[in-house]
């Protein structure tokens, strides 16, 4: 009907209605190469995914590259939070790091994984290069909100003799959190490709990038498909399961 | 003692707001500041509360606690009605104390009920008590108010100056008030300074 808002069940059926779309358009797609090794069909990558997650080594690689993945945001999640304080507090500071963290910006991935592969053990790649992308989103996002506080409140508080452990906890982390989640949003994304890219070249015996890299050179596409199934799955799980965590802030700015 | 202010410098740019101002503010009075908009009335202020230090010449006997009703509301958004007021009371009572007096001015400020809600679903009239009912509440030497009653329709005023009357101008606590408000000038016993 004009002007209602569509129901939670009109929105499931859209969504499921667009899924059928596109595995219709990749039965398709698979039915017009007609070559398994290139393109496997729906079916064949779901009996796959299937005779995986009934195997052990799936779940400890899922767990192994999950921990990778949550170490590296947890790290470049305090280092971006302490380093942009500090670059608040300290415009040297600021000045300082701002052609490192534009430099980092810029740098492909491979370069950063392939470096990290000169200098680290494998198994210490993927975090190195999940820090070393993250670090800047979560700094600047966390700077520009700290730069962003409305100095209308740190007046009031001024006047009032608010102790400085209060303004900090009161007022700038209220006014910087929803710039953190922006940035944890970004980064959610992005740790999973540099982790898995970096397990790819690194090869840590338990990881989905190894098993990706294991299915590419026993030519097993589905299997590849499958692993690709699989950490789009559990990364969008954990995406969506994180942010639905976060306190929902009617209330703020 | 009487808060001093001396050959006061004060230029915004290039405009001169204030050039070799002298003024005194007598210790337990209220004063009321008028002047055309832009004379420099809230800026005044702000030197007073030790928020604008740019500029040259002698203020001095400022008390240390000041309340201070700013022109906005200032409202902190995430916090509820009555956290904002305890806002200014959290480091000098202990939590009790706090809350009582913050629910004590709510009261007065005729806002019992909507403690709970928050800045975004009150209306311009609900906010300004409640920076009214902070302000109030906060235990200063020093009480300075911006233009404190706009917003407020007729009987509310009557209510706000009512009350701003006995907890601060019958109880001779030292007041700048700065306001356009003829009602102010006519329920108020006060010293005016025209800038």
């Amino acid at each position: 009907m004009l002007g209602t808002k569509p129901s939670k069940l009109h929105k499931i059926l859209k969504g499921l209605a667009i899924a059928v779309f596109w595995i219709a358009m990749w039965q398709f797609a698979a039915l017009i190469v007609n070559q398994p090794l290139f393109v496997p069909s729906p079916l064949e990558t779901v009996a796959s995914l299937g005779g995986l997650i009934v195997t052990s080594k799936f779940w400890l690689s899922v767990l192994m590259t999950f921990y990778r993945v949550v170490f590296g945001l947890v790290v470049s999640l305090v280092l971006g939070l302490v380093f942009a304080y500090i670059s608040s507090h300290f415009k040297t500071v600021e000045s300082v790091l701002a052609p490192f963290i534009s430099a980092i910006k810029s740098t492909p991935i491979m370069s950063i994984i392939i470096l990290a592969l000169v200098w680290f053990q494998a198994s210490f790649v993927p975090v190195f290069s999940c820090i070393l992308l993250c670090f800047p989103i979560f700094y600047t996002n966390t700077l520009s909100g700290i730069k962003s506080v409305d100095k209308k409140y740190t007046e009031l508080a001024k006047v009032y003799h608010v102790k400085r452990a209060r303004i900090l906890r009161e007022i700038t982390l209220p006014s910087v959190l929803p710039h953190i989640y922006a940035a944890l949003s970004i980064c959610l994304g992005f740790s999973w490709k540099a982790v898995v890219a970096a397990e790819v070249l690194s090869s840590p015996k338990y990881s989905m990038g190894f098993n990706l890299l294991t299915a590419k050179q026993h030519l097993e596409t589905s299997a590849l498909f499958a692993w690709t199934i699989a950490i789009i799955i559990i990364s969008l799980a954990v995406e969506k399961g994180l942010m639905r965590l976060l306190p929902k802030k009617g209330n703020t700015l | 003692m009487s808060i001093r202010i001396e050959s006061l410098q004060k230029h915004f740019h290039k405009q001169m707001v204030f050039d070799d101002y002298s003024v005194t503010i007598p210790e337990r009075k209220t004063t009321l500041i008028t002047g055309p908009s832009g004379c420099g009335k809230t800026t005044l202020l702000r030197i007073i509360a030790r928020l604008d230090k740019r500029y040259h010449g002698i203020v001095s006997n400022v008390p240390h606690k000041i309340s201070y009703l700013f022109q906005e509301d200032r409202l902190l958004p995430w916090f509820t009605l009555q956290q904002n007021v305890e806002f200014v009371l959290k480091d000098i009572f202990a939590p009790q104390e706090v809350s009582r007096i913050a629910l004590q001015m709510i009261k007065a400020v005729k806002l019992d009920g909507h403690e709970d809600k928050f800045p975004a679903k009150l209306s311009g009239g609900m906010k300004r008590r409640t920076a009214l009912a902070r302000t109030f509440a906060y235990p200063c030497d020093l009480l300075i108010l911006d233009e404190p009653f706009k917003g407020l329709d007729a009987a509310l005023k009557d209510d706000m100056i009512a009350l701003f009357d006995k907890l601060f101008v019958q109880a001779n606590k030292t007041v700048i008030i700065v306001s356009h408000d003829e009602a102010v000038l006519e329920r108020i016993d006060c010293n005016v300074i025209t800038i």
